[in-house]
């Protein structure tokens, strides 16, 4: 038997137990309703007022409302209760018992936790978006991606975390609880930072809250902070770069999951 | 059971998922959003006038019913009344700027920049219903050709809706049944396994 085999077993068998009918349908339903449904163009300003980019942008953001919070909820309980239900009833030692790296077992953990979660949503929001604004999203594709993945960043963050609360714990229930914790803890720690950068008059905070949540970095980029470009007018490259410091750090605490996972769990 | 079975399967209902998304999004009816009437409005031959001016959306239209004693070419331009006037002045400086323009000049605008014509209709009566697929602005032109005046009434209105109910109507009316084609194999094997589980049990 081949690498591929065992391997697309474990997949197998993870995307059955992530996505049990009707799961994935109702998620499905939610996003396509729910990218109609919360989108926004902003106020009705002249198109000459607001560039075109940030139009795309106010438009991407508006739909990262409750379909972002569906689609954290869904990666959550995959992460959760995919692989804690697994580690807690030893089914992960089954997986061992297949000739496949330790490392692989989890790459089809998370790809199925993860990633068809992220594909699937990412095309139907992208798809319904175009179906709504076909000549804001076309030209300005790369505006909508981007939104995306500063946007994401975060619930990745938390994700990694969750992963490592779930490999240390053995199970996932205590790992959910903090999960959530921590997402809603953003939002305030968000608003706090705001007032701290108004008061202090610095962009300091905002800098530091940029570098796990990129979104910030790029609400001031299009100047729709809540105190405009006054504070802190970040150039594009500076947006690339605090994503992709935050990338990093989403990256690294994967990796700190699969050494982990490989190394330190005893099974 | 086979895996493409069930790949196809969740595939077609994921599909139908979608697709009843759709058809509810479709469903949305309409709201209007403020409303504008005019009536008695003399055309002068040869001549144009603008109407409406706003800013119009993928979720945002515009709506207007037309009655004139003559057949007039409607337009909806992408551009604000202004930079049609101003483009006017610029290229023909000699005349002065008025609200009635010479027909040719409009066409003059129409054949320069042929991608701000966002609709264009030559009637007598009859409803309009025009949805951006982006943030525009928007005019609504009245063009007079003939050698007659033209009286025309129009009642208008900006209507506000959820996403844009033919285009989805007619992408739920595909989903759906594709769906159910991908999903037939899976739901048959489903049954048949439930049948032969239910006739074991009999036994």
């Amino acid at each position: 038997m081949g690498k591929g085999k065992p391997f697309l077993e474990v997949f197998a068998s993870a995307l059955h137990e992530d996505y049990r009918f009707p799961i994935l349908e109702i998620f499905a339903f939610l996003y396509a309703l729910g990218t109609f449904v919360f989108a926004s163009f902003g106020p009705a300003m002249s198109p000459q007022a607001v560039s075109s980019e940030a139009i795309a942008y106010t438009l991407t953001t508006s739909l990262l409302g409750l379909p972002l919070f569906i689609f954290i909820i869904l990666i959550f309980k995959n992460v959760a209760y995919g692989l804690g239900n697994d580690l807690e009833k030893g089914i992960i030692q089954t997986y061992f018992s297949y000739p496949l790296k330790r490392r692989g077992i989890l790459t089809a953990k998370l790809l199925s936790a993860l990633g068809i979660a992220l594909i699937i949503f990412l095309a139907i929001q992208i798809s319904a978006l175009y179906v709504l604004a076909p000549d804001i999203v076309s030209p300005y594709l790369g505006t909508v991606l981007l939104t995306y993945a500063a946007s994401l960043s975060f619930p990745f963050l938390i994700a990694g975390i969750m992963l490592l609360v779930t490999l240390a714990l053995r199970r996932g229930g205590l790992a959910l609880v903090i999960g959530i914790v921590l997402y809603f803890a953003m939002g305030i720690i968000s608003s706090i930072v705001m007032f701290i950068s108004y008061a202090t008059d610095s962009p300091l905070a905002l800098k530091i809250i940029s570098v796990i949540s990129p979104n910030t970095v790029l609400a001031q980029y299009y100047s729709y902070g809540p105190f405009g470009s006054e504070l802190w007018t970040p150039t594009f490259s500076e947006v690339l770069l605090y994503i992709g410091a935050s990338y990093v750090i989403v990256a690294f605490l994967f990796f700190l999951g699969y050494l982990y996972f490989s190394r330190r769990l005893g099974l | 059971m086979k895996r493409w079975k069930i790949f196809l399967g969740r595939g077609g209902t994921v599909l139908i998922a979608i697709g009843l998304a759709l058809l509810l999004v479709s469903l949305i009816p309409s709201a209007q959003v403020g409303s504008f009437t005019v009536s008695g409005w003399i055309i002068f031959p040869k001549r144009f006038e603008t109407s409406f001016e706003g800013v119009l959306t993928p979720q945002q239209g515009l709506q207007v019913t037309i009655t004139a004693n003559d057949t007039l070419t409607v337009y909806i331009l992408e551009v604000r009344a202004y930079t049609l006037y101003e483009w006017i002045n610029e290229h023909h400086p000699e005349k002065e700027m008025t609200f009635d323009f010479n027909v040719t000049n409009l066409e003059e605008f129409l054949e320069t920049n042929p991608d701000k014509i966002g609709w264009q209709k030559e009637m007598r009566e009859g409803k309009i219903e025009y949805v951006p697929t982006k943030v525009t602005n928007a005019t609504l032109v009245f063009s007079n050709p003939s050698s007659n005046y033209i009286r025309v009434d129009y009642e208008g209105s900006m209507i506000s809706l959820v996403a844009p109910g033919t285009k989805v109507r007619n992408l739920a009316q595909w989903t759906i049944p594709i769906g159910f084609v991908l999903t037939l194999p899976w739901l048959t094997q489903l049954w048949k396994e439930k049948t032969t589980h239910r006739s074991a049990q009999n036994r």
